[in-house]
């Protein structure tokens, strides 16, 4: 094995550690903050040519959807339509909760140039169609 | 604030059955007159399908809750706290004119737990008496958004199941992956001649949904003949996702360890 051979098998597997262990502090991670900040799920379907995105927001206010890109991170922010409590649970019923706020990291190939968003008000979902560029 | 006086809601077990390190504590005499014709389950998967639809199901027929499933060896250290009472996630409810049994889970099934469990549920239906074990599920499907109206599907492990969706119109899924508990009970009931019937919403596969639960609880009142009035679910289905978003995501965890997505894929058989 050559040295760089050697040097991309280890620059690979620390890249595989460090991703592992983003995934597990994300996996601990509560889907909320005390300040009222909710993060929504989001399901992501690769493709041949494209990935699709798909953010559910219950409660959300379509009105005030903010998407933005930024060195391939994605930022979605959306308020809800009011304040959510929940009142029997525990020590956390007196949060209220305001607002939405993700940040998905975009893989590299794709084409932020052309993402096509799709709202469905109705049931309060976001659909992303991210075309797929060649990498050379 | 909560009144100290009241009772807490389950006490001591009348009997605690062992399966292969996996305990049923039951709070109720299964084999009290009528004895419950069926076991409703909905365990988490895909879409939280079976996990909504229970949960609406409970709430909306006030079912009794009348025993838990507990493990040492297979299950997270947990205890789910309602009504002061420390429980297990995984909980057996009753409904009040006893026609049914139902099992749901507040917490996904851990893999090593799938078959224990399987087995478990298998073996309790067969010791109480019960005549049919039916499973609600979601079948994720790519376009699940562009969906209007989700398709059903069921699979039966023996006829006498299948005769319970004969005349409902349905499709029988003939082909195909089932990955889970689902897939496991549906087998080992058809070896050992147990009626287990599962029916299959189309669903998101990482994302709950209410819409794809209320067409399996319409399935369910037919075939229970229970009239099961949806309209609050799907009224407030905001909230049903609201509520079990976290559930959702530790469910997306487990069911790609169990390599859900195999459900996708064609069978190297398929002909």
């Amino acid at each position: 094995m050559s040295f760089d051979e050697l040097f991309e098998k280890m620059r690979k597997r620390i890249k595989e550690l460090i991703d592992e262990f983003e995934e597990e502090i994300r996996e601990l991670e509560p889907m909320w903050t005390a300040d009222g900040v909710l993060e929504p799920l989001v399901s992501i379907g690769r493709y041949p040519d494209k990935y699709v995105v798909v953010i559910d927001l219950p409660y959300a206010d379509f009105d005030t959807l903010s998407l933005s890109i930024k060195d391939h991170l994605l930022i979605i922010e959306c308020a809800l339509k009011r304040e959510i409590m929940f009142e029997r649970w525990g020590a956390y019923r007196e949060i209220k909760f305001k607002r939405y706020h993700t940040a998905i990291r975009l893989p590299l190939d794709v084409d932020v140039e052309n993402i096509r968003i799709e709202k469905d008000t109705a049931r309060r979902m976001l659909r992303l169609i991210i075309p797929r560029i060649r990498i050379e | 604030m909560g009144n100290n006086n009241n009772p807490l809601i389950l006490g001591r077990p009348r009997r605690s059955i062992g399966y292969e390190r996996l305990i049923i504590h039951e709070y109720f005499d299964p084999y009290e007159e009528p004895i419950p014709e069926y076991i409703i389950l909905g365990l988490p998967d895909a879409g939280l399908v079976g996990s909504i639809a229970s949960k609406y199901l409970v709430m909306s027929k006030n079912l009794k809750l009348v025993g838990e499933i507990d493990s040492p060896n297979y299950f997270p250290p947990v205890a789910v706290v309602h009504e002061k009472t420390p429980m297990s996630p995984l909980q057996i409810y009753l409904s009040n004119d006893r026609k049914y049994l139902l099992i749901l889970s507040e917490s996904p099934i851990p893999v090593p737990a799938v078959y224990p469990l399987s087995y478990a549920i298998l073996e309790y239906s067969r010791e109480i008496g019960i005549k049919h074990i039916i499973s609600l599920a979601g079948i994720a499907v790519p376009n699940r958004l562009q969906i209007q109206k989700p398709k059903a599907y069921w699979l039966a492990s023996t006829k006498e199941s299948a005769d319970l969706v004969a005349k409902l119109g349905l499709e029988e899924l003939k082909e195909g992956f089932v990955v889970g508990p689902y897939g496991i009970i549906l087998k080992e009931a058809r070896r050992k001649g147990i009626n287990n019937l599962a029916i299959f919403v189309e669903s998101f596969l990482d994302l709950p949904d209410p819409e794809s639960a209320a067409i399996a609880l319409t399935i369910l009142s037919q075939i229970l003949n229970v009239e099961i009035d949806v309209k609050k679910l799907l009224e407030e289905a905001e909230l049903f996702k609201l509520q079990t978003r976290e559930l959702m995501k530790q469910t997306k965890k487990t069911m790609s360890e169990m390599q859900k997505k195999y459900e996708m894929q064609m069978p190297l058989m398929y002909q």
